[in-house]
């Protein structure tokens, strides 16, 4: 249900503020910049809100008359698509392949390589033990 | 005074180029003696600086603006307290800080380098020389601040207002210096393969440094969004801006680094994993700095635009090629000794939190080139900001959260369903419960419900650990329950600082879930006298005091903050004007408490004492900034000495003088 | 004024940087570090101490499971690592003597029937 016209959702308008950029400072969006144009830009955002403008027709307007950079993100269609979607699937194929990872090193054998030699520090350790059980000859030099 | 500068500084650059050459040659010709005295090069580099860095500071101080450095970034009116922050305040000056600060960290590390990286130490002198020699060099030869215009003239062009702020005393001297800091854990890392060792000989140098790299660009970056939203006079306090961006991945490939070398340390498995890691987090911390020096995308932060963009660039491709090259030469040799046993433990936890980790750095660093990739490819100008990064990192960092919560709480090697459920279920409990509670009270949106809950299983998970931990040592030896925690938090302070550190990020997701979902913003125009409402507050604008300074004039306005009708308190937020610079500055007044900030700035004033106000209502920020000295005070728990078990036992002249030597491994 | 200082402190810094060369010319030391050991004896007897000493504190209470496992299986790995290196060093050092002596026999046949005549 469209709103009644000359009344406007302020929440809106800040959401929409956020999604377009200011066009002449470095990397600031029109809700964070002060200079004058941006202050212009938050004005006609609301006007156009009031008259019952959609969020998608107000940043239309935006694009039409500043270029695609106004946008402070790609839209989700066409070549842009690939910024959206390349990080998504290569964080997943990250993660796949992470857990294929460790599935392999579930498989793999625990060293055997190793466990001789662990049997002989076991052996070193026990008898040892045994030492100091019969009095710690070793602990008191 | 220039002149002793422009002699310390060819100094230095002569002292690291001797180093480099000879440490380099002390290693391939065997010569002991060389390899000392490339070492005691870079022992003196930091006095050599220093000398360079006071001329320079005295060059400020007596306002030598026959310097031209000093001309451009200083002025006869500017307060003589910003000196500090003026002399980093462009690329030449900071160049020559990151330079002392490196050769200062450099020289701490080559001396306190534990046991068995000592049998290598000389390759790790030859790469943080180089590395150092190449900060010389384009100091010295491309951005010397000693260099003296013809003329001087009366009077400097001055600071950058936005610079005149207490955080700018913290914030650049931090995050440079862990971006640089970054190096010395690679310089253990790629020392030992060099020389051969290709265990853990560099684990524990390299965690140690990689920690102090990791807690100063934490700071920097919390310092520098508290820079931003007390000055730049939009409420917020983080936007993804490109050299933003720069400085968070090299931190999160750190974070992944610091976590992931304890698997290494404790169950000798991620060798290659961790040697890759820290060669990211290295290039990172390089493409931080290119970005900072004239990168291709524009930033509020950034130094502007030159030259030096390129050499970096080149550092940056040299600073990637040659580790990653060395660590292929020694892949053979590498392989870690143990095999995973089962998918429910921490160390396959440790995993996922690294894969998290590089995905968000990934898709941070795919924001920032995209708009240069369409560019050069597509032949479409964009741009990638705010609205991408929350939507994309926005879930890998509530599954980071996740990860940070259950993965402290799994045994290593494997959990048994017994244990799985002794450990999870109050945490899991305290989540539900917060997430039913919170939705009870009639919030809606999935990220907050999600967040929050996330944030109390960390924390109760925490709490949990830490409260059993205590009370088995407190049934075992009948202590008290203080001196119990007290013992027990000593006996293992990498686990217990990790837990204060984990309860800082908590502290700062706080922060960034109660601002950045639940902000309230007003822009208003008021005349004096009259009375805005945001929130339950009732903002009444009494009226605006000019103040003519030196180099400014502010405009001070006084505002009555009341709630309910009650008084609450008086803020006096300002907007100064520049007139030699032709800019404005502003400082909000913030009324802080736990439960919310109420942030009042100026972003107009009227010729007839109207003004237009920016109000915002940010809950739980206090939290954020709160976090900082928790974080350092956990890095600090982490990197104290651990005493270890071998140096307690007063035995035999033979185990007290092994002692010293095990404890490296 | 600040040449002189400049002067001074490049004197300085020279001393500093080449003082193990005159070092090494004028008092002709031995070697002033001593030799870290290559065989990891020592290394393995303090992994050995400090497993009894993890394994008294576990009997006294003062260390809690968990911590008891995660670090004794952590030294015990060391030891098994040294063990074996030790035994790879040993074989290797083996195979030098014994290609050693086989050079030397090689070497010494041929000599040896000439030997005899000389």
């Amino acid at each position: 249900m469209p709103p009644p016209p000359g009344v406007f959702d302020e929440a809106e308008a800040q959401s929409i503020d956020r999604m377009l950029m200011c066009p002449i400072c470095p990397g600031e969006s029109i809700d964070q910049s002060q200079v004058e144009l941006a202050k212009q830009m938050r004005q006609r955002v609301r006007e156009m809100l009031a008259q019952g403008t959609t969020r998608q027709q107000v940043l239309d307007f935006f694009v039409e008359r500043y270029g695609p950079t106004v946008l402070a993100a790609p839209p989700k269609s066409g070549l842009n698509l690939l910024a959206w979607v390349l990080p998504v699937a290569l964080v997943a194929a990250a993660l796949a392949g992470g857990f294929l990872a460790l599935r392999a090193m579930r498989r793999g054998n625990p060293e055997p390589v190793l466990d001789p030699y662990l049997a002989a520090v076991d052996a070193r350790l026990s008898s040892s033990n045994l030492a100091e059980g019969q009095g710690r000859p070793d602990n008191n030099g | 005074m220039a002149e002793l500068g422009t002699i310390a500084l060819w100094l230095a650059v002569g002292l690291g180029v001797y180093g480099a050459i000879g440490a380099l040659g002390g290693q391939v010709r065997g010569s002991p003696l060389l390899s000392e005295s490339a070492r005691r090069a870079a022992y003196v580099l930091p006095l050599v600086l220093t000398v360079a860095i006071l001329s320079l500071v005295g060059a400020f101080v007596g306002r030598d603006f026959q310097v031209a450095y000093v001309a451009r970034h200083s002025s006869l009116d500017m307060p003589r307290i910003y000196t500090w922050v003026a002399f980093y305040a462009g690329n030449e000056g900071s160049l020559l800080f990151i330079c002392l600060v490196l050769s200062a960290l450099a020289a701490l590390a080559l001396a306190l380098a534990p046991g068995e990286t000592r049998r290598t130490l000389g390759w790790t002198a030859a790469i943080l020389l180089t590395v150092q020699t190449f900060f010389l060099a384009v100091t010295a030869v491309m951005a010397n601040p000693f260099e003296t215009l013809p003329l001087a003239p009366p009077d400097g062009e001055g600071i950058n207002p936005l610079l005149t702020h207490v955080g700018m005393f913290f914030h650049p001297p931090a995050l440079m210096s862990g971006l640089v800091a970054a190096a010395i854990p690679l310089a253990f890392v790629m020392g030992s393969l060099i020389g051969g060792k290709t265990k853990d000989e560099w684990l524990d140098a390299a965690r140690q440094w990689g920690l102090v790299s990791w807690a100063l660009l934490a700071v920097g970056l919390l310092l520098g969004s508290w820079w931003a939203y007390t000055i730049l006079g939009w409420g917020g306090f983080w936007f993804w801006d490109p050299v933003e961006n720069a400085a968070l991945m090299p931190w999160l490939a750190l974070t992944a680094f610091i976590h992931s070398v304890m698997v290494q340390k404790r169950r000798g498995m991620f060798r290659m994993w961790n040697i890759v890691l820290i060669n990211v987090a290295f290039g990172l911390a390089l493409y931080g700095m290119f970005m900072n020096r004239g990168g291709p995308v524009p930033s509020v932060h950034s130094f502007g635009a030159s030259t030096l963009g390129w050499v970096f660039l080149v550092f940056l491709v040299v600073g990637v090629a040659v580790p990653f090259a060395v660590f292929f030469c020694r892949f053979p040799a590498l392989t870690s000794s143990r095999s995973l046993d089962s998918m429910l433990s921490r160390e396959a936890a440790f995993l996922v939190n690294n894969l998290m980790l590089l995905g968000i750095a990934f898709v941070t660093l795919w924001g920032t080139l995209y708009p240069l990739l369409s560019r050069l490819f597509g032949g479409q100008e964009i741009t990638v900001a705010r609205p991408f990064y929350d939507q994309v990192n926005g879930p890998l960092l509530l599954g980071l959260l996740f990860v940070m919560g259950v993965g402290p709480l799994l045994p290593w090697r494997k959990a048994t369903p017994q244990a799985l459920r002794r450990a999870l279920l109050l945490p899991g409990l305290a989540a539900l419960g917060t997430v039913a509670l919170l939705a009870g009270l009639g919030m809606h949106q999935g990220y907050a419900l999600a967040g929050f809950g996330l944030c109390a299983l960390v924390s109760a998970g925490i709490a949990q650990e830490w409260w059993r931990d205590v009370a088995e040592r407190q049934r075992a030896l009948g202590e008290g329950y203080l001196r119990a925690f007290w013992r027990r938090t000593r006996s293992n302070r990498p686990r217990y600082g990790g837990y204060v550190v984990h309860l800082a990020v908590v502290m700062v997701a706080l922060g960034v879930l109660g601002g950045s979902l639940f902000d309230r913003q007003r822009d208003v125009l008021l005349v004096p006298g009259q009375t805005a409402e945001i929130g339950e507050y009732q903002i009444r604008y009494l009226g605006t005091v000019e103040q003519p300074f030196g180099d400014r004039t502010e405009y001070v306005s006084t505002v009555v903050v009341q709630r309910d009708g009650q008084p609450l308190t008086t803020l006096y937020p300002w907007r100064a004007f520049y007139p030699s610079q032709s800019m404005a500055a502003t400082r909000a007044a913030i009324r802080s408490t736990p439960v919310e900030d109420l942030y009042v700035v100026p972003s107009e004033n009227r010729a007839d004492g109207a003004v237009v106000f920016r109000l915002v209502v940010n809950p739980m920020v206090w939290w954020m900034w709160t976090a900082g000295p928790v974080l350092v005070l956990g890095t600090l728990v982490c990197l104290w000495p651990q005493r270890r078990v071998v140096a307690v036992r007063a035995a035999s002249p033979l185990t007290a003088q092994t002692g010293r030597q095990s404890t490296s491994g | 004024m600040a040449g002189l200082v400049g002067a001074a402190l490049a004197l300085f810094v020279a001393l500093v940087v080449l003082y193990p060369f005159v070092r090494s010319r004028f008092w002709r030391e031995e070697s002033a570090t001593p030799k870290p050991p290559q065989d990891g004896q020592l290394e393995l007897d303090g992994i050995f101490s400090a497993i009894e000493e993890l394994e008294r504190q576990h009997r006294s209470g003062e260390l809690l499971e968990a911590d008891f496992q995660e670090q004794r299986s952590g030294y015990r790995q060391q030891a098994a690592l040294l063990l074996r290196e030790q035994e790879e060093r040993q074989q290797k050092a083996d195979q030098a003597l014994e290609q050693e002596v086989r050079r030397a026999r090689g070497v010494a046949e041929p000599p040896s029937a000439d030997g005899a005549v000389s």
